[in-house]
Formats: structure tokens, C-alpha cells, sequence
């Protein structure tokens, strides 16, 4: 019996969600981001409020404003070393002004979302925002983000940054749906779903908002949380604002730098140390068309121009992202964009050149080190591999579906034991099947741009199914037109004019591939006849159904 | 599957709809609100949350709306059409790569999005115009 309820309360556990849950999921991390964005960008708008700047001008002493700008007779280091100070000290004074009464923004569980004793603040709008800030008194949050105001009110470059907490869209923890079972939450205390629902939730010992001062003299961002660990740093190895990959509240994911100008910046790689081999995969970016997707609302916030500050800030990232050591397990070479082990490539990847440039120890494997010499003993290694040597290969078939096609005497990088496809899993020849297996695969350098057989004469250059093949727009022979529209092969039989069924994919149906085909190629120079010819036996169609109704 | 959107659906439709203004106010007040509304506006409206997923700049225009709670919005310098639009300083390098992806029969624009996006990874970028480049022709 015993064993029967263990079976069942791990089975509650492993919650599997179906792909329309899955893709819901994703559905919202990206609107909620959208949102978040937004919430976001006007927090920091409101933090160049005159009226809030006015009231602020007095919070920090003459003292703390001389090190925020020290002479100009300075050395670069020593004007750095004072600016330091001043940011330490402008923390401290505000830290000690400043009353938190609540704790602000957290990640939320996907089963928090209907809990209805989870804190949820009363609305602010400008107003309040200015009156709580200048009465010193509010959410860590809003702490982080007077701050921002107090800086920016003496003329201070400052940023505010949020890490945005969006849902988990990795996260497999079922929803509760309806309001009403978020009342039992209190009853089951011990279950592993109940969290603190007070106004005071655990929390994270990691801030949400920080802000970035940028120190004029070293030409550095300087981040400096006046609240939760009311440290000022400027990053180099780990940071001490980014929260344990566990932290239940607080992920950090997207960390997004909001300029005084309304510009933002996606400063991630600043803050997650392990950027490539972990931070990634929460985020929407870690697949091709999220990482567009992102592109696209994160340019919303990028300026027309980048000045030299910026595009310093964006390569200093990359170098930051590009310096990231190799991760240390299996699982997290998977999807990774840098490094690649051969067990993870895909059927229709190859490594050219096949060069290590690194080794993975894997368990119960000792490294050894003297001086220069570097071994591993005990057990395995695996060699690791650079991404860019990855090269994605095609066969010549699915190659000229895109208008390419295989140079001649290239050999294949790879051979694969081609899927068994439907139409000769169900024909008729059994053999079908095995002619297709082995196939060469090529990679895009080994293949150029198909050139069709040009139009001499009037006369369309036609495949072995009498049709010609269009896949793609630069498959239309020099000399031709594509007309893709329904029937229209009537108004070419009618003018006696040579054309060929344009075949532009295909579709699946009675369990076979069949040509889809739209429209027709023909000669140039019949295109107008046909056209008008095309055109008069739309118009004689539509007279006729009209007749018809009549 | 119209994942890369080339012609986001306008979205204007939304500005004077009062669910919508309701829920743009939480935005701005109330972010503690946000994960309830998304998860009953995904639930409930299916095709709006696609929508917007797909132009989500058209949505950040539209949640800005006209002025920023009385503010002037100076600081935003532009109003619609550009506002989107960067300035991309690109390497020799970088060029020639793009130049070889819209060789290859997609739009310079496409090309220079799925480049960035890729990491600068010609090889990657390549085979995902390949899989998604010809989605908005159809």
C-alpha cells in the first residue's frame, strides 16, 4: 500500500503538458514580456519627473556630490575611485532615508497565478509614485527606482534596470484554473506547490531593480542596488545582483537597461554568469524564430543610431558571452551556441573540419595538471567541437526544392539512411524504398544556384512529367512569366500558346506526394495575350453565375 | 506557424475597445495584474493573444497611446512608421555574409534579421531563411 501512494504522489509530480499547453505557455511569457516591457518603460520615464527631481535635489550632500564629480585635475583612476565612493555613499543615503515596506515584482509559479492571497499591490499612477517616493516610503522596487531619480536629479547618467520576471515558460507545474481551488491553498500547507503568501513572501535575497551609473572617467556602467544587497559593483567575473538558477522568485533572464532617453538595452549577459550554459534556455531566444521575435521587440527600444558608448556596450557583451568557459555536463551542450558535441548533432548536420577545440570530462574522469601538461584519468572524455564547424547538409533532391543544385564532383559530407517516405512506403514496387536509402547530403557551398533551361522559341523547357518545376521564384526559366492564377491554362490552350504546369510544392494526400501545382509558365512574350484572354473568361464566369442566381 | 510575420496585422482596432484600455491601465498600475489578464485573454481570445504575438511592436505602439499619463512623451521622438528602424554599423565581413544570404533569394532585410538573430552565424542563418524565409510569400 504503501508503495501505491508513493507510485501516486510522484505521479502528480511529473506533470506532463500537452503541445497546445506547451505552446500557450510560450504565448504568454512572450505577451507578458511585451507588457513588462512597456510597464517598465514608463516606471522609467516617470523617473525623469521634474517634480520628483525638484524634491530630490536636496537628499545628497554637498560631499557626495563632489565625488559623484570630481575636478577635472584628477587622474582617470582617482576620479574613478571618487565616483565609487559617491555612488557607496549616495546608496547609503538613500538606503537609510528610504523605509521598504513591502517586497515588489517576483517570478510567479504558473499554479500562483489565480492564488488570491498573493500580495498585489493598489494602483499607481504618477501621482502616487511621486508621493511615495518623496515621503520615502514603498516596495523595494520603487526604492530602486527613486534612486534611479535621485541619480538622474543631480545629472547622474543612470539606468534603470529590471530583470523581468516573466512565467516559466519551461516549467511543466499545472495551472490552477479556477478561482475558487486557490481557497484550499491554505489547508495544504505542506505540499510542495503552498508558498508564503504574506505581504512579506520570502522573496529573493537578489534585487528585481538596480540601476547602471555610467562613470564618465573609466567609461563603465557601475551597477549599484541601493536596496536589497546595497552593493556597488562594476561586473567583471560573477555579479553579486544575479540570484541562484533555483531562486523560485526571482530569475534572472532578461535584464533590461532603460536609458534616460527612453532607449533600452538587453544587458543579460552582464549579469548571468552562465549565460550560454544556462540562462539560455529560459529564454525565448533559444529558439531561431523566438530569437528574431526578440530582435524585433527589443529594436522597438534600441535608438535609430547607436552612438560609440553603445556599440563599446554591445561588443563588450559578446566578448563577455564569447569568454564563457565550456559547460561542464552533457546536457548542457545541448542547443548550445558555441560549442557542440558530436552525439547532439542532428541527421542533417555535419562537423567541416571535424577539429576539437576542447575536451568534456565526464564522470568519475580526474584532470591533472603539471605546469603545461594536462591530462585526464580514470574515464571518459568526449571532444567538444566549435558550432561554426557545424555545416547543415542537404540532399541534392531537397537542394533543388530550393532552387539549388549540387556542384558536379563534390562528394557528400554525410550519408544517411534516408527516411522511409510515404509514397514508396506505400506503392506498389517494393524496391522503391531501398533505392532511396544511402543518400549523399551536401552542404550549401557545394551547391549553386540552379539555372533553368532558358525559353527558345516560345517553347517551355519541361520535366519528365511534362510539367515544369518552380519551387522557388528563381526557377523560372530566363525569358518566361509565372501566371499563378486558377485555370489559367485554359486562356494559354485557347491561344494555342506553348506553356507548363507550374509545380510549386507538394502535398500530402491519399497517403502520396502529389504535385501541387499553381499556374503556368509561358513565353514573355504572350503574357498580355494571355492575360486579357484570362481576364475575359473571368469576367464571362462571373456574368454567368450572376445569371444563375437571377 | 506565421512565426516570422512579415505583415504584422494592424492592430489600431484595439485602441478603442475598453477591455483593452482596461488592461493597458493594469499594465501601467497594476503589473501584479498581468499574469492573470494573459492567461484569460490566451484562454479566452485565442486568435487576439496570436495577434499581438505576432506584432508586438504594432502593440507597444498602441499601449503607449497618446501621451504617457499627461506627460509630454518627448522623449520619444518619433511616431509610427520609423520608430522601429535602426542604424546597423556592419564589418566588411558581416556585409559579405549579408550579401551571400540575399544571394541566395531573400530580401536584404530578411537576410540582415536572421543574421543578427542567428548570432552572426552565416551557416544558421542561412538554413532558417531556408525553413522560414519564404513563410510571408505564400
Amino acid at each position: 500500500n504503501a508503495k501505491e501512494t508513493k507510485l501516486t504522489s510522484k505521479s502528480r509530480k511529473v506533470h506532463h503538458l500537452t503541445k497546445e499547453e506547451k505552446a500557450d505557455r510560450i504565448l504568454i511569457h512572450k505577451l507578458q514580456l511585451i507588457c513588462l516591457l512597456h510597464h517598465n518603460s514608463l516606471r522609467n520615464h516617470w523617473c525623469n519627473d521634474f517634480l520628483l527631481h525638484r524634491d530630490f535635489k536636496r537628499v545628497l550632500s554637498n560631499n557626495i556630490l563632489q565625488e559623484l564629480f570630481p575636478p577635472d585635475h584628477l587622474s582617470p583612476t582617482l576620479k574613478t575611485r571618487k565616483f565609487l565612493d559617491g555612488l557607496r555613499h549616495a546608496c547609503k543615503a538613500w538606503s537609510n532615508s528610504f523605509r521598504i515596506t513591502h517586497k515588489g515584482l517576483r517570478m510567479l509559479g504558473w499554479d500562483e497565478i489565480f492564488n488570491k492571497s498573493r500580495l498585489i499591490e493598489s494602483r499607481m499612477g504618477i501621482e502616487k509614485f511621486r508621493r511615495q517616493l518623496t515621503r520615502f516610503r514603498g516596495s523595494s522596487d520603487l526604492s530602486a527606482q527613486g534612486f534611479c531619480a535621485l541619480l538622474r536629479s543631480v545629472d547622474v547618467d543612470a539606468r534603470l534596470v529590471c530583470s523581468l520576471q516573466p512565467l516559466d515558460f519551461t516549467s511543466n507545474t499545472p495551472m490552477e484554473e479556477s478561482a475558487e481551488s486557490s481557497d484550499k491553498d491554505t489547508s495544504r500547507a505542506g505540499s510542495p506547490s503552498s508558498r508564503h503568501p504574506s505581504t512579506f513572501h520570502q522573496g529573493s535575497a537578489y534585487p528585481i531593480y538596480w540601476v547602471e551609473a555610467w562613470d564618465p572617467a573609466s567609461s563603465r556602467w557601475v551597477s549599484v542596488d541601493p536596496t536589497v544587497t546595497q552593493s556597488v559593483e562594476v561586473v567583471r567575473g560573477r555579479s553579486k545582483l544575479e540570484p541562484a538558477l533555483s531562486d523560485p522568485y526571482n530569475s534572472l533572464r532578461y535584464v533590461i537597461a532603460f536609458e534616460r532617453d527612453g532607449t533600452a538595452r538587453d544587458v543579460t549577459r552582464r549579469y548571468a554568469y552562465q549565460y550560454n550554459s544556462k540562462t539560455r534556455k529560459k529564454r525565448i531566444t533559444n529558439t531561431e524564430s523566438g530569437a528574431v521575435w526578440w530582435e524585433r521587440v527589443m529594436r522597438y527600444f534600441t535608438p535609430r543610431q547607436l552612438d560609440p558608448r553603445a556599440i563599446a556596450e554591445i561588443a563588450e557583451l559578446k566578448k563577455r558571452e564569447a569568454s564563457e568557459g565550456l559547460p561542464t555536463n552533457i546536457q548542457d551542450f545541448k542547443g548550445h551556441p558555441i560549442y557542440v558535441l558530436e552525439q547532439h548533432l542532428r541527421q542533417n548536420e555535419v562537423l567541416d573540419p571535424k577539429v576539437p577545440c576542447g575536451t568534456l570530462a565526464l564522470k568519475h574522469t580526474k584532470k591533472i595538471q603539471r605546469g603545461s601538461f594536462e591530462a585526464y584519468v580514470g574515464g571518459k572524455t568526449c571532444p567538444v567541437y566549435h558550432r561554426k564547424h557545424v555545416k547543415i547538409v542537404r540532399s541534392a533532391q531537397s537542394w533543388y526544392r530550393l532552387g539549388r543544385v549540387v556542384k558536379a564532383g563534390s562528394q557528400p559530407l554525410k550519408h544517411t539512411k534516408a527516411r522511409k517516405s510515404l509514397s514508396s512506403k506505400y506503392s506498389d514496387t517494393e524496391d522503391a524504398g531501398e533505392e532511396e536509402a544511402n543518400v549523399g547530403m551536401y552542404s550549401l557551398d557545394q551547391t549553386t544556384k540552379y539555372v533553368p533551361p532558358p525559353i527558345v522559341d516560345g517553347k517551355v523547357p519541361r520535366n519528365a512529367f511534362r510539367n515544369i518545376d518552380v519551387y522557388v521564384p528563381s526557377m523560372i526559366p530566363e525569358g518566361g512569366r509565372h501566371l499563378r492564377y486558377p485555370n489559367i491554362n485554359l486562356a494559354a490552350k485557347i491561344l494555342g500558346v506553348d506553356y507548363a504546369d507550374a509545380v510549386c510544392g507538394f502535398d500530402f494526400a491519399r497517403r502520396k506526394m502529389n504535385p501541387r501545382i499553381e499556374g503556368i509558365v509561358i513565353a514573355a512574350e504572350f503574357e498580355e495575350a494571355v492575360m486579357e484572354v484570362y481576364n475575359h473568361l473571368v469576367y464571362e464566369k462571373e456574368e454567368e453565375d450572376k445569371k444563375v442566381v437571377e | 506557424s506565421a512565426a516570422s510575420g512579415n505583415e504584422p496585422v494592424d492592430l489600431s482596432f484595439l485602441r478603442d475597445n475598453p477591455q483593452f484600455q482596461e488592461i493597458r491601465d493594469l499594465i501601467r498600475q497594476q503589473p501584479q495584474m498581468i499574469e492573470p489578464i494573459l492567461q484569460q485573454v490566451v484562454a479566452s481570445n485565442p486568435q487576439l493573444a496570436q495577434l499581438i504575438s505576432q506584432n508586438p511592436e504594432g502593440f507597444l505602439r498602441i499601449l503607449r497611446g497618446d501621451g504617457l499619463d499627461g506627460d509630454d512623451d518627448d522623449l520619444y521622438d518619433d511616431e509610427g512608421e520609423g520608430a522601429g528602424s535602426v542604424r546597423i554599423e556592419l564589418t566588411q565581413e558581416e556585409n559579405a555574409a549579408i550579401e551571400r544570404l540575399t544571394e541566395l533569394g531573400f530580401d536584404r532585410s530578411l537576410a540582415i534579421e536572421a543574421y543578427l538573430a542567428c548570432d552572426k552565424n552565416e551557416e544558421i542563418a542561412a538554413n532558417y531563411l531556408f525553413e522560414h524565409g519564404n513563410d510571408g510569400l505564400e
